[in-house]
């Protein structure tokens, strides 16, 4: 697939290697009415989370591949219960898949309805980076709200 | 006279007021004016100039001390038009001084601007790293011996943090030069533990160090015609503003090492074995890199050290900084690539670490970069290109840059690992271009040389192999889109700049590459992009050139209004949009009455007959006419429908009349398409629409973007098809960067999201990883280890 997205994808590798980087991750939080349900899409690059890995003493060349070992998926799925909180809800870990420069985490939450208020914790790689910064994008059907978390705010509180 | 006229104007001004964005609007007013040093078509102007800097330089590394000590000559040539009573420098060292702005305006945790090895305070476990940095007691930064003229008289200097001034005790004149001397030396940082641009790795098994060396020396500052003096105090994370000159340069390092610099080396015979100068002769014209220090050569010499030391000689002509790279760890391989006749070496030195990783990619890459990019801009124009091996690093000088990446310690690398090195050497490697000879201001404007960089890349990448940007697993679709359109207050437009205000990475990088993508491949096409962009590349080539600069020139090569694109993409932080809302469907009348007549007879008795109608049928026993027939007349017996004599002759006189222009109109049996599209999203784009016919055959049809020109938001177009169409998509190769993918299908498509798609693969539904690893314990185990 020749596409625009794709020149973005090589580019926005490279950056995170030259002197001058950045530190980002979008996520997508869609909630379907009529199923009663949150469907969660959290991206990363996937250099962090070797960095992540490695800093656990996993070994990370097998990451993505048949050969990787479930404690990867297991660690992974630990940390980011303990960095994506989602305020009064459990979410389930369904899996992630990895590319050459991004990696993204599915995460869903059954039996949800859109509380008035509802606070989400995103404070991914924030121990690894102080200039980390993690959009959120909420979706209500096609209305959009979104929010940039640091880490002197790493909580933010949707309103619906 | 002149007071009414202006009287008129402002009254003019006052009841039209702005009320629309006109996004065709010229940007004359955003851009800079222009004048007789940079004219309105992008050029230098007639009375362009540049002040430039020329350095004869004596340094020494100590290998036991990991001091660096240096002495030098400036002298530094006034080509500006003005008078000069005092000098800048930088002192960039001085970031690490222990008293150094840097370190009071970061907060907890900020400090080593290197990935993985910053700690923050959150939670409620502090990590050690952060404790340590209140125990900081690296005495970093420059000490000045002296600063002395020409004829070895003190000059008086006063030094604020960061920066240098130099007093002259007379004025220098335009078009004059000054000669003068300073004495320093500095403690070398340890770049793994501190970051940073430049540094160096200690091994500690072996007691050995990897040396990267840079913003090693007090340099000039740039004086121009924008902003006067740049002396904005460097705080670490912004970049450089550099001026050209000549340098000399002579370093003494240990016997035993291996040394790479920016320059040409001038005393080979002195520092070079027999062996080393022979494979040197061989790489000139070799298929595949040659080593000039061998595997084991390094690794012996990684044994002993050597108490005596060498000095190696090097000249570089009209370079904007420099810097070299030294160890004895060192391997060292070349390879000469022919540019157009001319022999440009392409080397690289890299400890056994990073074997094979590096023997097998690295100087291919430079030699690559080399050619992709002088196609695209102009032939290299220095004689050697190095890339040199520190771990967790990514950073450029001219003719050396200095990047990470090594596989693990049996060797083994993930393909991860090798394309992250093939890019970054690439990246760095670019840099020589962009910003070192097309020498544009990165403090100022980031996005020049990076986006720039990042773009020349990326087609770079592309033809090292065509594979290279397939991603297996997750696509990179997403984190533009995601970041574009999300919270606005969290994007600035590219063309605000300013250290204080957080600039996303995006903006520097990812935006502006894809910005100029979407010029190349959409809005100009290849051809006049192409052509625009190597113009801009050597026009300013050795020169310094501001965004407007680039702007214009883009423009006058090519004849293409591009002030929207600019607007739109650098001045603004819309996203891109744009909607299919509806599509209404027409067909010629033939004006023959037994075709019209037939067909609009089909559409009264197809079409729903008025409830209440429905309802009279029944509960109507019987109307008058009915009962007495005696009522009606020709009218009521008239069959409507009917096609009489009058409506044939009508037919024949209409047909009779027409020419045979109009003849060929009407006898055709086209379809005609009225199609509605909104622009949602603010940046706007041309409209690429493609039909699916009902026979399965697609047609693309491009719409150039002025036919935003006149419609606040919204579109409407007739297409003429021969054939039905069955679907229309908008945007259907993924060009113009449109976040929302769901409003560009006719009929509607619903597009399932990757989450969906995710799902939907089989994954075993929405079972968690607990129930999924316990599912798989349970199963019999047929694994073959």
């Amino acid at each position: 697939m020749n596409s625009i997205i794709k020149v973005i994808s090589s580019i926005f590798l490279l950056s995170i290697l030259s002197a001058h980087q950045f530190f980002i991750s979008t996520t997508e939080i869609q909630f379907k009415p009529e199923e009663q349900r949150a469907e969660i899409t959290i991206q990363v690059f996937t250099h962090d989370i070797d960095l992540l890995l490695e800093n656990a003493s996993f070994k990370t060349i097998d990451l993505g591949t048949d050969k990787e070992s479930d404690a990867i998926d297991i660690f992974l799925a630990n940390y980011l219960s303990d960095n994506f909180i989602i305020q009064e809800y459990r979410w389930s870990y369904l899996g992630k898949e990895v590319g050459d420069d991004y990696t993204a985490f599915f995460l869903e939450i059954e039996n949800f309805s859109l509380p008035p208020k509802i606070s989400i914790l995103n404070s991914l790689f924030m121990d690894l980076y102080t200039k980390q910064r993690n959009i959120v994008n909420f979706y209500n059907d096609k209305v959009i709200q979104s929010a940039s978390m640091t880490n002197t705010n790493p909580v933010f509180s949707f309103n619906f | 006279m002149f007071k009414k006229i202006i009287t008129t104007i402002l009254a003019v001004s006052f009841i039209y007021p702005q009320v629309n964005v006109d996004k065709f609007k010229q940007l004359s007013e955003d851009i800079t004016t222009p004048n007789t040093y940079r004219t309105a078509a992008g050029y230098p102007g007639h009375d362009y100039w540049q002040q430039e800097a020329d350095y004869v330089m004596n340094l020494t590394i100590d290998d036991e001390t990991q001091i660096l000590y240096g002495e030098e000559t400036i002298t530094f040539h006034n080509n500006s038009p003005d008078q000069l009573s005092y000098l800048w420098l930088q002192l960039d060292q001085n970031t690490r001084a222990l008293d150094s702005d840097s370190y009071s305006t970061q907060s907890m945790g900020d400090f080593g601007a290197q990935r993985g090895r910053e700690k923050t305070m959150v939670g409620e476990s502090v990590p050690l790293n952060t404790l340590k940095n209140f125990y900081r007691d690296f005495d970093g930064g420059f000490k000045i011996e002296h600063v002395k003229d020409g004829l070895n008289r003190d000059l008086p200097y006063i030094i604020n943090k960061t920066m240098m001034r130099v007093d002259l005790p007379k004025a220098l004149r335009p078009g004059e030069s000054y000669k003068f001397k300073i004495k320093w030396w500095y403690n070398i940082n340890d770049h793994i533990k501190d970051g940073g641009r430049s540094g160096y790795e200690y091994f500690e098994e072996e007691d050995n160090y990897i040396y990267t060396i840079a913003q090693f020396f007090p340099r000039m500052c740039m004086y121009n015609d924008i902003y006067g003096w740049q002396n904005k105090q460097f705080l670490g994370r912004g970049e450089f503003t550099l001026i050209f000159g000549d340098y000399d340069v002579k370093i003494t390092v240990p016997a035993d090492h291996v040394l790479g610099a920016t320059g040409v080396l001038q005393n080979p015979q002195q520092v070079l074995t027999q062996d080393q100068m022979a494979r040197l002769v061989e790489a000139k014209t070799a298929d595949q890199p040659v080593k000039i220090v061998t595997n084991s050569e390094a690794l012996e010499s990684e044994k002993t050290h050597s108490e005596e030391t060498k000095t190696w000689h090097f000249r570089a002509e009209n370079v904007r900084d420099y810097g070299f790279a030294t160890s004895r760890k060192y391997l060292w391989d070349a390879i000469g690539v022919d540019l157009n006749g001319k022999t440009i070496m392409a080397m690289s030195y890299y400890p056994n670490e990073a074997e094979p990783l590096w023997g097998m990619y690295s100087t291919k890459a430079v030699a690559h970069t080399i050619d992709v990019y002088s196609k695209f801009t102009f032939d290299y124009p220095y004689p050697v290109a190095i890339s040199a091996h520190i771990n967790n690093m990514g950073m450029e000088y001219p003719m050396i840059c200095f990047n990470g990446y090594r596989p693990e310690e049996d060797g083994t690398y993930s393909e991860r690992t090798k394309k992250g090195l093939i890019s970054v050497v690439i990246h760095e490697v670019g840099h020589n271009w962009f910003p070192m000879i097309v020498n544009s201001d990165e403090r100022q404007w980031t996005w020049m040389d990076e986006g720039l960089d990042s773009f020349v890349q990326y087609l770079a990448e592309q033809e090292w192999d065509r594979d290279y940007s397939s991603r297996r697993g997750a696509a990179g679709s997403g984190y533009i889109t995601n970041y574009m359109k999300g919270d606005k207050s969290n994007i600035m437009p590219i063309m605000t700049n300013s250290e204080s205000i957080y600039q996303f990475g995006a903006n520097a990088y990812g935006k502006p590459a894809t910005a100029l993508n979407i010029l190349r491949n959409t809005v100009m096409g290849r051809e006049l992009f192409d052509f625009a962009f190597k113009e801009y590349a050597q026009t300013w080539m050795f020169k310094h050139p501001t965004p407007t600069d680039f702007f214009r020139i883009m423009e006058n090569a090519s004849a293409v209004d591009l002030d929207w694109f600019w607007r739109g993409w650098f001045f603004g932080n819309d996203h891109v949009d744009i909607s299919l809302d509806s599509v209404d469907w027409y067909q010629l009348s033939s004006m023959n009455p037994e075709v019209e007549k037939e067909a609009e007879k089909e559409v009264n008795d197809s079409s729903e007959e008025y409830y209440g109608r429905q309802l009279d049928k029944e509960d109507i026993k019987e109307t008058l006419t009915e009962r007495d027939p005696a009522a009606k007349d020709f009218y009521d017996n008239y069959d409507k429908d009917q096609i009489t004599k009058r409506d044939k002759k009508d037919y024949q006189d209409f047909m009779d009349d027409l020419s045979e222009e109009d003849l060929n109109v009407v006898s055709q049996e086209d379809h005609f398409y009225s199609v509605k599209f909104s622009d949602k999203g603010g940046l706007i784009m041309p409209i690429i629409l493609q039909f699916e016919y009902e026979d399965g055959e697609k047609e693309v049809i491009r719409i150039p973007v002025e036919i935003w020109r006149f419609n606040r938001g919204e579109v409407t177009k007739v297409f003429k098809t021969e054939k039905p169409v069955k679907n229309m998509t908008l945007d259907p190769f993924f060009e113009t960067a449109d976040v929302d993918l769901g409003n560009n299908h006719w009929p509607e498509k619903v597009q399932p999201t990757r989450f969906e798609t995710f799902k939907s693969d089989g994954w075993g539904g929405s079972k968690n990883l607990m129930q999924r690893v316990l599912d798989d314990a349970a199963k019999p185990d047929t694994s073959e280890e």
